[in-house]
Order: structure tokens, then C-alpha cells, then sequence
């Protein structure tokens, strides 16, 4: 009892730590985000999304990306859902399954450089496909596969038990099972898994740089080079040379930091809706 | 009845695709530590060609050790255990003779070619390993000009691991001590500064905050992970460089402090998020059995809850900083990039990563493939702390 007056203090001391710290963040967010909208905005407009960088627009980067991202989200998407589907329907806890979960594991953990290292040997050298959209979007997709496996995984196991069994039950083969019954309810997990890599393949630069290249062109084909988003606000930053420059990797950074607000809510949204589905 | 044949038939058809399709992440990972090893290996196997190349310039036709050569373009090979070089050209309507001995067991390179007196003046090191013999020519830019390149021997790995220079171009010198130091440095920091406050805020998330607050909270850090990288960066130059470049008074603000800043921001999302889960994981009852003994809530949640969510809490710390270590492009925007070691928190550096990143585009050789080389480097680092993550997770099953 005699020590509570310093306890009462201590504690208190503490609470404003833990505050503090929390404030020191959410500050942080808002800095980086109001810094860059406030510089960004003014700039933005249709225009400066659809006009050429000789007209002080971005379009052909837009463009890039979009390919990018279609490309890396063609090959994961289906290659993720089936892995998850296989290591949750199939096959819980076979020796193959510890495996790929280990696998998938440590894929989530290497450094995106390490990717870029990757595709730039096999896809740009020894495929022959040289720095282009395809050789980018082929390495991102192995990148984002752990993001779609893992949460597409999360959302078919919280499918419930009887799901399966009923449909078992009527005399279904597993296929029909997982075609019909399962895949179904797990659509807003996959959308929501679909949803965190586009963030995350918009975002990534430094494998983008090796395997993409910096071409400023606007691409043709997914075999040709391009210049991403990410790595044009870099080389803008980088490489300044008109003073307007730094408008335009303002307005460039508004683009993705609007674009990664747009892409959290959404995915908040989807996982939330699925929730309430489940729990009903 | 052939109808339910036909879908068992599918069904065992779907089975066999799927288990293939499955293992293609377990190929992808085998296939990245295979590429980027046998590249980054190479370096230190073997020397970097086994004969002396000559390339000529301007010069439509040369005899080299007898034998003659029209228009060459690609290299002319001499083995190393030839006597010597002896080249015959025509210069400005002259029959010139080059002769050059050849010394294999010299211990540099510049030992390894011996040219005669008369030649001296003619002939220029560009870099490492390189002898260009210039002519001059009846108009300046035609100068007729013939490059012998040495092969590089085996490089070593104590000069790689711990040499202080890194003058990949002209020297040929490959250490990357600073480089290592640099990501330690920055790796460090970024813990010592970000690890602190994403606990503080973890505990208040987890045990204190209402609901409504606390998804709230929850929400701006998974935001401040969505951020991408670049943009990071991009804070970092436009904000918080000129901002040290001030306090400091130092030429440029591009610095260990400006990387170290910006990476603590930037491991908070992953700290927390694991932080936050490992916490909720524990179970109620020891929160009970703390407050029913007399215990304040923030007792028990410091002195109980906390401990009990050890392992988590560590692989939370480990996966921030692996993602300190793998962090690219920020820390490429605003460390300012010089190979050296840092003297001060205010002077510039490079890490693994942006060395990969910064050089990649033009290098070529042997200095490309030892870019490789510090993936291998990036890799070990990874795998050794992941290591350490499975080996806490079956921990963690043990105890629940």
C-alpha cells in the first residue's frame, strides 16, 4: 500500500508512453500521407493520368503497370487458388503439403531484390524474353503467390465443415465438391486476395527495375519494355532535370498513394462482407 | 452409370493437375536459390576466361603469333602458356611489330604482360586487367588501337567478405565490408528505433483500446504498409533529407540517419500486425487470474501478457528486420549511396541491396556476377532468420 503513490506515477508514465508511441505513429501516416496528397493533388487531374511525359502526363506508365499487373495476376491468381484448394481440400497434411506450406513460407520472406535477381536471370536471360513486361510480370507472380495462397487458404477454412460434408452426402465426387460448394463460399476470400497483391504488384519497384526495365515508351506488346509507375516516380526523383519534374513525381506519388488507400478499403470491404457471410 | 465413371474419372484427373500445380512454388523457390547461387558462385570458382583476349580497332588486318586475322571484331585468344604475343599490323603504310612476354605465375596482374621500352608511351591501363595500345591515326578518332585483356583470377573470398573497397569498374577491387556494414548499420537502427515504439503501441492496441479505436488503429498501419516503397523513398528525399541537412549543417542529407528513419517507419506495420495477433492469442484466463490476484490491468498486460506472448513477439522483431534487410529502394532514394563506412550518422552509405539494384543495369562480367553474389549474401541472412521463425513456431505449439 505504500508504494502506490510512485506505482500510481510509474503506470501513469507508462500509458503516456504507450500513447505517445501510438501517436508517434498514426502522425507518421498522416505526415507521409498529407505531405504527398498536398504537394500532389494540384497537378493531378484526367489529363495528367491520359496525356504523354512530353506533355508532362504519365499515360504510357499507367499503361505499363496495367500490363504488369494482368500479366503477374494471370499466372498467380490460378496457380494460387489451386495450391490453396490442394494444401486445404486435398491434401492437409501430407508430407507434399509440409513441403509447399514450407515453401510458400519462406517465398514470403525474401526480399523483393532477390526476385528481381531471379527473373532477370531466368526469364530475361536464359527464356530470352530480355527486360520486358512479360519477364516483370512472370517474377511478380511468383512474388505474390504466398499473398493469394495464404489468404485465399484463410477463407477456405473458415468454410464450414458441414458445407462439404453435405455436399459429399448427395453422392458428389470432391471435385464437385470444391467446384460447387466450396469455391463459391470462397470467393470473397480470393477477391480479397486478388485485391492485396494488385496493391502489391502496383507497389513493388525494385524487381520491376531489373526485369521491366526503364523504356519510357509507351509499350505495344507485353514483350517490350516499359517504365512502371514506381519506377518512373523514382527516376523522376532521381533524374530531375526540369524543375516541374518534381511536380510531376508529386503528382506521380499522389497517383499510387490514392491508388494504395483505394486498394486497402476495398480489401477491408471485401474481407469484412465475407466475414458477415460466414458468421451467419 | 458411365456417367458417374466419367466424374470419378475427372475428379482423380482434377487431383493430378492440382498436386502439380501445387508444387510449382516449391520449384519456384528451388529455382530462385539455384539461379541466383550458381551465378553468384561463379566468381569464386574459377578465373574469369583461360586465355589473354586481344581486340583490335581501326585496324583492318593483323597477324597474331603467325597466324592472320581480317576485320576482327570478337576476341583473338592466346593461351596463357604461350611464349609470348607478337602482333603485325600495318600502321600508316608501316609494317609495325608489337612484342609482348607473358609471365603467368605473376602475382599481379601488371606483372603477368611484359612490354618492351620503345612501347611505354603507347600504351594505357584504362582499368584493371586491361592494356590498350593506342596509334595515332591520320584522324583524330581513328587511332588504331589494340586492347589485351588479362583474365581475372579466382576471386577470393576473404577479399570479397571483408576487403574496404569496392571499385568494381576501374580497379577491379570487389570487398563489400561497406556495403555489410551499411545494412547492419541501417538494419540496426531501424530495430533499435522501430521495434520500441510498435510494442508500446502493440500492448496499448491489443489491451486497451476499445473496439472501435482499435480497428482504427489497426487500419492506418495496415495503410502504412500498403505504401509502396518508392514512396517511402520519396518522403524521405523530398521531406526528411533537406530537414537533416539543416539540423546538421552537412553538404548533403542523404544519410545513414534519413535511411535509419525511414526504415524504422516501415517495419512498424509488420511488428505490429504480429505483435497484435500473438497478444490477442493469449488466453483469457491469464488475464483473469492476474487481475483476480489484485494486479492492475496494466500489470497484467506488461507483466503477464506480454511474457506469455514471447514467441510471437519475437518472430514479430525478426520479420521486421528481415524486412529492414531486404529493403531496396527507400533506402536507395535517401542513404545518398557512397561504398564507404560511414564515420558519422550524417554521412552517406550504400547497403547489399541497393548496390544490386543501383548496379545491375550496367555492369557486366565478373562484376554482374558478383552482384549475384550478394544475393547469396541477402539469401543466407533471410533463410537464418526465417530458421529462427520455424524454430519458435513449433515452440509456440509445444507451449499451447
Amino acid at each position: 500500500m505504500k508504494s502506490h503513490p510512485i506505482r500510481r506515477m510509474k503506470e501513469g508514465m507508462l500509458y503516456t508512453l504507450m500513447y505517445a508511441a501510438t501517436g508517434i505513429i498514426l502522425s507518421a501516416l498522416v505526415l507521409i500521407l498529407g505531405y504527398i496528397l498536398y504537394n500532389g493533388l494540384g497537378k493531378l487531374s484526367i489529363g495528367f493520368i491520359f496525356s504523354s511525359p512530353q506533355e508532362g502526363g504519365i499515360y504510357p506508365m499507367v499503361v505499363t503497370t496495367a500490363y504488369v499487373v494482368i500479366t503477374a495476376m494471370a499466372i498467380a491468381l490460378p496457380v494460387g487458388i489451386i495450391t490453396a484448394l490442394y494444401t486445404t481440400e486435398y491434401s492437409r497434411n501430407s508430407p507434399g503439403t509440409r513441403y509447399i506450406r514450407l515453401a510458400i513460407e519462406t517465398l514470403a520472406g525474401i526480399p523483393s531484390i532477390l526476385y528481381g535477381l531471379f527473373g532477370l536471370m531466368l526469364f530475361s536471360r536464359v527464356l530470352g524474353f530480355g527486360q520486358s513486361i512479360i519477364a516483370g510480370g512472370l517474377t511478380l507472380s511468383i512474388m505474390i503467390l504466398p499473398v493469394i495462397i495464404r489468404t485465399t487458404e484463410e477463407s477456405l477454412k473458415a468454410i464450414p465443415r458441414s458445407f462439404r460434408e453435405g455436399s459429399l452426402a448427395l453422392g458428389t465426387t470432391q471435385w464437385q465438391t470444391v467446384y460447387r460448394v466450396v469455391l463459391p463460399s470462397a470467393l470473397p476470400g480470393i477477391l480479397t486476395a486478388s485485391i492485396l497483391s494488385i496493391g502489391r504488384v502496383v507497389g513493388e519497384a525494385a524487381p520491376v527495375l531489373l526485369t521491366v526495365g526503364i523504356a519510357r515508351n509507351l509499350p505495344r506488346s507485353i514483350f517490350q519494355s516499359g517504365r512502371t509507375l514506381t519506377i518512373h516516380l523514382y527516376y523522376l526523383t532521381k533524374e530531375a532535370i526540369r524543375p516541374d519534374d518534381f511536380e510531376i513525381a508529386f503528382a506521380a506519388a499522389a497517383v499510387l498513394v490514392l491508388f494504395i488507400i483505394v486498394v486497402n478499403t476495398a480489401a477491408r470491404y471485401t474481407a469484412a462482407g465475407y466475414k458477415k457471410t460466414m458468421e451467419r | 452409370m458411365r456417367n458417374r465413371h466419367r466424374r470419378i474419372q475427372i475428379d482423380s484427373a482434377v487431383r493430378i493437375i492440382f498436386q502439380a500445380v501445387s508444387y510449382l512454388s516449391v520449384i519456384a523457390l528451388i529455382a530462385m536459390l539455384g539461379f541466383v547461387f550458381y551465378q553468384g558462385i561463379r566468381p569464386f570458382t574459377a578465373p574469369t576466361a583461360d586465355q589473354i583476349q586481344i581486340v583490335p580497332e581501326h585496324i583492318p588486318q593483323l597477324t597474331v603469333n603467325g597466324r592472320m586475322y581480317e576485320n576482327r571484331r570478337s576476341f583473338i585468344d592466346i593461351p596463357m602458356d604461350a611464349e609470348g604475343i607478337t602482333i603485325e599490323f600495318e600502321h600508316q603504310g608501316e609494317h609495325l611489330v608489337v612484342n609482348a612476354g607473358i609471365d603467368p605465375s605473376g602475382d599481379t596482374w601488371e606483372e603477368i604482360i611484359t612490354f618492351p621500352p620503345e612501347l611505354h608511351q603507347y600504351i594505357t591501363s584504362p582499368e584493371a586487367y586491361m592494356y590498350t595500345i593506342i596509334l595515332p591515326g591520320a584522324v583524330a578518332g581513328l587511332e588504331q588501337r589494340i586492347h589485351i585483356q588479362i583474365p581475372e583470377p579466382r576471386q577470393q573470398v576473404s577479399a570479397f567478405l571483408l576487403g574496404s573497397e569496392w571499385r568494381p569498374v576501374y580497379r577491379k577491387l570487389y570487398g563489400i565490408l561497406p556495403m555489410i556494414a551499411a545494412t547492419l548499420l541501417t538494419t540496426a537502427g531501424a530495430v533499435l528505433l522501430g521495434v520500441p515504439l510498435a510494442l508500446l503501441s502493440s500492448v496499448l492496441i491489443a489491451e486497451f483500446l476499445g473496439r472501435r479505436s482499435a480497428s482504427l488503429v489497426r487500419s492506418a498501419v495496415d495503410l502504412l504498409a500498403g505504401i509502396p516503397s518508392v514512396v517511402y523513398g520519396f518522403f524521405g528525399l523530398m521531406m526528411l533529407v533537406p530537414l537533416i541537412q539543416r539540423i546538421f549543417g552537412s553538404s548533403s542529407g542523404s544519410s545513414l540517419l534519413a535511411a535509419v528513419a525511414v526504415l524504422s517507419v516501415m517495419i512498424l506495420p509488420t511488428v505490429i500486425s504480429i505483435t497484435v495477433t500473438s497478444l490477442k492469442a493469449v488466453p483469457a484466463t491469464y488475464r483473469e487470474a492476474s487481475l483476480a490476484l489484485g494486479a492492475t490491468p496494466l500489470q497484467t498486460a506488461w507483466r503477464v501478457v506480454f511474457p506469455a506472448a514471447r514467441s510471437g513477439i519475437t518472430a514479430s522483431v525478426i520479420l521486421g528486420t528481415a524486412r529492414a534487410v531486404g529493403e531496396t529502394m527507400a533506402v536507395m532514394l535517401v542513404a545518398g549511396n557512397s561504398p564507404q563506412f560511414p564515420s558519422s550518422l550524417t554521412d552517406s552509405v550504400r547497403t547489399m541491396t541497393a548496390t544490386i539494384a543501383l548496379e545491375m543495369g550496367y555492369s557486366s562480367g565478373r562484376h554482374n556476377e558478383l552482384l549475384f553474389s550478394i544475393g547469396i549474401i541477402l539469401f543466407v541472412i533471410i533463410i537464418a532468420l526465417n530458421a529462427i521463425i520455424m524454430k519458435l513456431k513449433t515452440n509456440m505449439q509445444e507451449v499451447s
